[in-house]
């Protein structure tokens, strides 16, 4: 039988290692989030920070709520805040490398890969120039893949908040990536 | 337009750590959970000047990737050609059955785990020099790259950690997670349905089927690590199944020598000017001379980084 992330939330209220089995469920896609957005060295603090932070504050988890995941990316996404510098560093040098690489490509695959770089360096510098706030509701949509209720749950904005914010962020990295053929340049990111 | 798949192709750069990579942190949270048993003493888990640290030195450094995209495919010696070689080959299905054929042929190179695969390799986008890599054959030890004029230590993953390398010289002191990467690749299947079904789990893009993505999938394999023969023969024979595929009789590789090459369709959205990737093949032997991007001039296990055959 497969309890739901509630109760096993509950359940940890007295018997704190149960609260391992929610460690299990979403510590995958918590981690690659945070690797995501603030490199690997520093994921795997933040994964236990997450972790160890929501067992903190689960008495005040809503029980309503079966699954976790939405309350444990708004967590990690407090704890991305604290760390925007490293954040912005992160995407300036992946699109000052992509750049520089896209001029001489010692990587050596096909010649696509070449143009893909350019592409990565625009939409890291992209995802640079937004606010914090635009950022946060993007990157849950586009790379977690949360929806719009989600969202709101896991960083207690209203949905029409995240609504704004997607639109906006959306509008100003379309604005980044310029005369890119989007077709093709997404076809470069995925087989490039 | 959308952006949106954009930035998730971007995302799907990072892959979904596994049991084993999260084993470390686990056991951190299970002792922060035992901590937190003795209400009064409840520590912050990690310092912050230690995250501090952590974070600026993780964002100073970049990582060359552990496996560099590597050209390979053994370069066996010359075959006799298969006796139904004949007749001109105009089908990419012949065709590949002819190259599996042919690297069934192969002696199998068994090379020990501290031995290194070199390969040396003429590219289109380098001016003609020749690029020179060097790399584990188990994955667990350095390797180096010469390309461009430069000499770049290739990271080995020993023990689930690599060292960090930045530009091209190794960064004291630091070390990064990581998983081995073989250059030998004793783990691929060696027959046909195996070797489909390696691809299939193992697929690129987002379209599952998708034939770019496949090509490209194949062409990865075949160039990044020595496969052996059995299984380089399977992935020939896997190959000619992906429909669409065609020969490109007068093709040539990047280092100018003519062939038989096989390619497929451009993806729907390319540009019209899109160059085509062509797998080429020699014609009398069947043995993969490379891409029009890429062509393999040498390859062979030696006992050193640096050490040529």
């Amino acid at each position: 039988m497969t309890r739901t992330d509630a109760e096993i939330i509950e359940r940890s209220r007295h018997e704190p290692d149960a609260f391992a089995a929610l460690f299990d469920r979403h510590a995958p896609h918590i981690r690659r989030y945070l690797a995501r957005r603030l490199g690997d060295q520093v994921a795997d603090d933040l994964v236990a920070e997450t972790f160890l932070t929501a067992f903190d504050k689960r008495q005040r988890y809503d029980r309503a709520r079966p699954d976790a995941r939405p309350w444990l990316y708004g967590i990690a996404t407090n704890l991305v805040g604290r760390h925007r510098r490293q954040e912005a560093r992160r995407y300036r040098e992946c699109a000052a490398e992509n750049a520089e690489q896209d001029h001489a490509d010692h990587a050596d695959r096909v010649a696509t890969e070449v143009t893909a770089r350019a592409v990565r360096s625009l939409l890291t510098g992209a995802l640079d120039g937004l606010s914090a706030e635009d950022r946060d509701v993007l990157l849950l949509v586009a790379w977690e893949q949360l929806s719009y209720e989600e969202v709101a749950a896991a960083l207690a904005i209203p949905v029409g908040t995240v609504r704004s914010r997607l639109h906006r962020a959306r509008r100003k990295v379309r604005d980044a990536l310029g005369g890119q053929n989007p077709t093709e340049v997404e076809e470069l990111l995925n087989n490039g | 337009m959308d952006e949106l798949r954009l930035l998730r192709a971007l995302g799907d750069e990072t892959p979904l750590p596994d049991e084993a990579s999260l084993a470390p942190v686990r056991a951190n949270v299970l002792a922060g959970l035992a901590r937190r048993r003795r209400p009064r003493r409840r520590f912050a888990l990690v310092g912050a000047s230690a995250i501090g640290l952590a974070a600026a030195v993780a964002a100073a450094v970049t990582l060359l990737p552990t496996s560099p995209p590597a050209p390979t495919v053994p370069g066996g010696q010359a075959q006799s050609p298969p006796t139904s070689a004949v007749a001109p080959v105009t089908d990419a299905v012949r065709l590949l059955n002819f190259a599996a054929e042919a690297a069934r042929a192969e002696p199998a190179v068994n090379p020990r785990p501290d031995q290194f695969v070199y390969t040396r390799s003429s590219v289109d986008s380098n001016g003609g020099a020749p690029r020179e890599i060097w790399l584990s054959v188990d994955g667990t030890r350095d390797g180096v790259l010469y390309d461009h004029g430069l000499r770049i230590p290739l990271a080995g993953c020993k023990d689930g950690k690599a060292v960090v390398i930045k530009g091209d010289r190794v960064v004291p002191g630091l070390t990064d997670d990581c998983e081995p990467h073989p250059a030998y690749r004793s783990d691929l299947p060696t027959d046909v349905d195996g070797m489909l079904a390696y691809l299939d789990a193992n697929a690129s893009g987002s379209e599952p089927g998708n034939v770019n993505s496949r090509g490209k999938d194949v062409l990865r394999l075949i160039n990044e690590s020595m496969v052996p023969s059995a299984a380089r023969a399977a992935l020939y024979e896997a190959a000619a199944r992906v429909p669409g595929l065609s020969v490109v009789p007068d093709a040539r590789d990047a280092a100018g020598r003519p062939g038989l090459g096989i390619t497929w369709p451009p993806p729907a959205g390319s540009e019209a000017d899109a160059e085509p990737v062509v797998i080429v093949f020699d014609p009398t032997t069947y043995e993969l001379l490379g891409t029009t991007f890429h062509a393999i001039e040498a390859q062979a296990v030696v006992d050193q980084p640096g050490q040529r055959p």
